[in-house]
């Protein structure tokens, strides 16, 4: 692997809600190539955190800088949690990921939007079920069309809320797999958050514990023995 | 039939009505926004009695409650989580408005029905000439602002967290819907504009197979009903709204019995 090369840098960072304090005073960067597991209960503050990184919420404290002119919003991707797609309307898995295509003024997918969108689902491997229907498709297939539309614009870090959640044994295997393919061979760094013990042990190269108490662990895969975390 | 100027305004009319209509209820359908759609078509009956009032000519009345009606309930829809509450609020608050306005003008029981229900023989080349300006501006804006309107119209909660103003594309787009039920009302009028802002991609979205085939098919059921509508209205002298409500439900009915009959 390459160098590590932070990517974000978080100095003190402090967030809350009315009185309580989430994290206080965390400091941590993210570098090119990490995979980094966020983990805690629930109400704990992981998704929160992960807004603070897209910097789509202001923290109460501290900062969130994104290092080097070629890292900001665009270069991070992001797969939420829940998604409200427009189920009922024949969208296909290609379609979808065209989706985000959207700086263009040209109204059709041009040759060269075509060929992102097959490099994208080819890393995910879904290049011979583009034509499906996504609601038709099932839940392992629908996470890696949302990673895959994640990837359409290369992105140097890709932020997951809870991406193997409600998936079987060997669907969460496909997109984990997927996630280590992109952090070992493309060097882009794995955010997410995830309640599952198996990924975070397997994968991670830092661990982010969120306590919901103002008190939090940063640490590598030993952190989880250590602390004894509740997942 | 086209050789009566009346006739070939509401032809001209109706053709760019029923295209603009055909490609907005694609965007209508998809963001969930019928009940919108039916509340700024009421809004541009009193913005219509508010231009008889104020001398300014009906259309540009529509106009301006409409978009002031799409502003309010987006800047609303963005402090407040009662969507709903806040558009009927919108709604009787104009409405009451309509009233007032029709009263304060002295308007006529016929002029106000040919505004509730259209009337092709109310449309002048004046019209016809401001349709063409409201719908081409329609249609480019559709055009340029078509790939990020997409991806907010299908996956809104990814296009939030995009690099996308998800609040601006969604004000410009409820401004192109309230531009568009002002044009739309000079012929199906302002308590039925909802027919061909839904009904047209409803059935659609039953045949096409991608975004593209929604919208030609869209745009043809529109036409459909607006042609046969005005072609009906001139051999029967009976209104134009009940013939393109009544094309478009047997389109809409028609569908389903076929999707059946393939089940």
């Amino acid at each position: 692997m390459t160098k590590n090369k932070t990517l974000i840098e978080i100095t003190n960072l402090t967030m809350g809600f009315d009185q309580r304090l989430l994290f206080k005073n965390l400091n941590m960067t993210i570098d090119k190539g990490d995979f980094l597991s966020i983990i805690g209960p629930n109400g704990t503050g992981k998704s929160t955190f992960l807004h603070l990184l897209m910097k789509k919420l202001t923290p109460k404290g501290g900062k969130v800088t994104y290092i080097g002119t070629n890292f900001g919003p665009k270069q991070i991707g992001f797969v939420p949690q829940t998604r409200n797609i427009a189920e009922d309307y024949p969208l296909n898995i290609f379609s979808f990921v065209g989706l985000r295509l959207y700086d263009n003024l040209i109204p059709w997918l041009t040759r060269k939007d075509k060929e992102k969108i097959q490099a994208a689902l080819k890393k995910v491997r879904l290049t011979e079920k583009s034509d499906n229907l996504l609601y038709s498709s099932s839940g392992g297939e629908k996470q890696r069309a949302y990673i895959a539309q994640a990837l359409i614009t290369k992105p140097k870090m890709i932020i997951l809320d809870e991406p193997t959640n409600g998936l079987d044994e060997r669907s969460k295997n496909e997109v984990v797999e997927i996630l280590k393919n992109l952090q070992v061979k493309d060097h882009v760094a794995i955010v997410l958050v995830s309640h599952d013990p198996d990924v975070v042990r397997k994968n991670s190269t830092k661990i982010l514990q969120l306590n919901g108490d103002a008190t939090f662990a940063v640490g590598d895969q030993t952190l989880v023995e250590k602390n004894n975390v509740e997942f | 039939m086209l050789n009566s100027e009346f006739m070939l305004n509401a032809f001209v009319a109706g053709t760019l009505i029923a295209v603009v209509c055909g490609v907005m209820s694609i965007f209508v359908l998809i963001r969930k926004l019928p009940f919108l759609t039916h509340v700024i078509s009421e809004i541009g009956f009193s913005g219509a009695a508010f231009g008889i009032f104020a001398g300014l000519p009906p259309i540009t009345g529509m106009l301006i409650f409409t978009s002031l009606a799409a502003v309010l309930t987006s800047v609303g829809a963005n402090k407040f989580s009662s969507n709903d509450s806040l558009v009927s609020v919108i709604s009787a608050l104009f409405m009451g408005s309509g009233a007032l306005f029709l009263t304060l003008a002295q308007g006529n029981a016929s002029y106000a029905t040919s505004l509730m229900f259209g009337s092709i023989t109310a449309i002048t080349k004046e019209n016809v000439q401001q349709i063409m300006i409201v719908a081409g501006l329609v249609l480019v804006t559709i055009i340029l602002l078509f790939r990020p309107l997409k991806y907010d119209s299908f996956d809104p909660v990814g296009s939030r967290y995009s690099s996308l103003n998800s609040y601006v594309i969604s004000l410009i787009f409820l401004i192109m819907t309230a531009f568009t039920a002002s044009v739309a009302a000079q012929m199906v009028g302002a308590l039925l504009i909802f027919v061909l802002l839904t009904l047209p991609a409803a059935i659609a979205f039953y045949w096409g197979r991608n975004f593209f085939e929604l919208i030609v098919i869209s745009i043809c059921c529109a036409l459909i009903g607006t042609w046969g509508g005005l072609y009906l209205t001139y051999v029967t002298n009976l209104p134009v709204t009940f013939f393109i409500t009544l094309i478009e439900s047997i389109l809409f009915f028609g569908t389903l019995l076929a999707k059946k009959v393939q089940q």
